[in-house]
């Protein structure tokens, strides 16, 4: 028993320091915790956003709302639980994200200034391979990679997202439904069909 | 019999080919996470950094403190508030007090106090008369 030889006001101050040091201990816990769990899936997290949103910027901005928020709200979860839960923000995110596209490039449409900045270079392309992979091996992969890109991006969202959850991320039907809030019918139909869709465009570079 | 067997044989072939793709796409999907530019390496840091920083910030003792702090001063200074009179708003339960230490710091007889009432009456049915 800590401090039982004590007088009552050490005992007091020292049974305070110790509920403190706990407290501060399973804070940095917690702390650490969160951002190994947040190490972990931030790079899944910008590509899943960069695929849908076909923009660098857009994606970081929602990955850092879906941390920010992440942080605030559930800090307090367990590590089974932050998964789906950083999920389903994510997913929350990038539909706001399409919803307020879609206003914009409507109003753009409507006013006739539909200017030509999406026909900038992709830096991505522009970025020296760090693997030293030989010019041959770096076209076939960046092939493929840049293949895949295009037949993910050309999925409609809900089908891009569910796969890319499901196929990549490994949730199950259950949890995906929770993060695109929507029913595990719709998961399984929107995963089948983003299937078929990618094996008929890109067949050839995995068959 | 033999197109249920060719089926089932058809089905597990299906299923490999599909396994097969879907292990290559989780590859490329890897690997493009592996090839992501300093850039945006950096950038994922400081965002990862900047909530969790948001996190200790919002329930740091310090902040609690300066809250608990804020609190304690609006209690006073309401509670000063509510004691505080503007002029003219003194009612009758106010003024009560005063009267009690005029009758005990004045030199007349409590009886006179007994009947103070009774010559108030007087006093009013004098002046009218």
């Amino acid at each position: 028993m800590p401090g039982y030889n004590h007088s009552s006001s050490e005992y007091n101050r020292e049974g305070r320091s110790e509920a403190g040091n706990n407290a501060g201990g399973k804070a940095l816990e917690k702390n650490r915790t969160l951002d190994l769990f947040l190490s972990g899936v931030e790079k899944r997290a910008y590509r899943m956003a960069q695929l849908a949103t076909n923009n660098p910027d857009e994606a970081l901005d929602i990955v850092q709302d879906a941390m920010l928020k992440l942080v605030e709200k559930y800090a307090h979860k367990g590590q089974d639980e932050l998964g789906p839960l950083f999920y389903c923000i994510l997913q929350s995110r990038i539909k706001d994200w399409y919803r307020r596209n879609l206003v914009r490039n409507r109003l753009r449409s409507w006013l006739g200034s539909a200017d030509a900045a999406d026909d900038d270079e992709d830096a991505m392309q522009l970025v020296a391979d760090p693997s030293g992979r030989t010019p041959e091996e770096i076209v076939m992969v960046n092939n493929s990679m840049a293949a895949l890109d295009v037949a993910l991006r050309a999925l409609p969202l809900r089908q891009q997202q569910v796969f890319l959850l499901r196929a990549w991320e490994g949730l199950d039907v259950r949890q995906t439904a929770a993060a695109m809030k929507c029913a595990e019918g719709s998961v399984k139909t929107h995963y089948s069909r983003a299937l078929k869709a990618l094996r008929a465009k890109l067949g050839e570079h995995w068959q | 019999m033999t197109y249920i067997r060719n089926q089932v044989q058809t089905d597990k072939v299906d299923k490999v080919a599909e396994a097969k793709f879907l292990a290559g796409i989780k590859q490329q999907l890897d690997h493009s996470c592996d090839a992501l530019d300093a850039r945006t390496l950096s950038h994922l840091n400081s965002i990862r950094h900047t909530a969790l920083e948001h996190k200790q910030k919002r329930f740091s003792p310090l902040w609690l403190s300066l809250g608990g702090m804020v609190t304690a001063t609006f209690l006073v200074f309401s509670l000063n508030l509510s004691s505080l009179r503007l002029p003219g708003t003194a009612n009758a339960t106010d003024a009560a007090p005063l009267e009690d230490i005029e009758i005990l710091t004045t030199t007349e007889s409590l009886d006179f106090y007994e009947e103070y009432e009774f010559y108030q009456w007087l006093a009013e049915n004098d002046s009218s008369v």
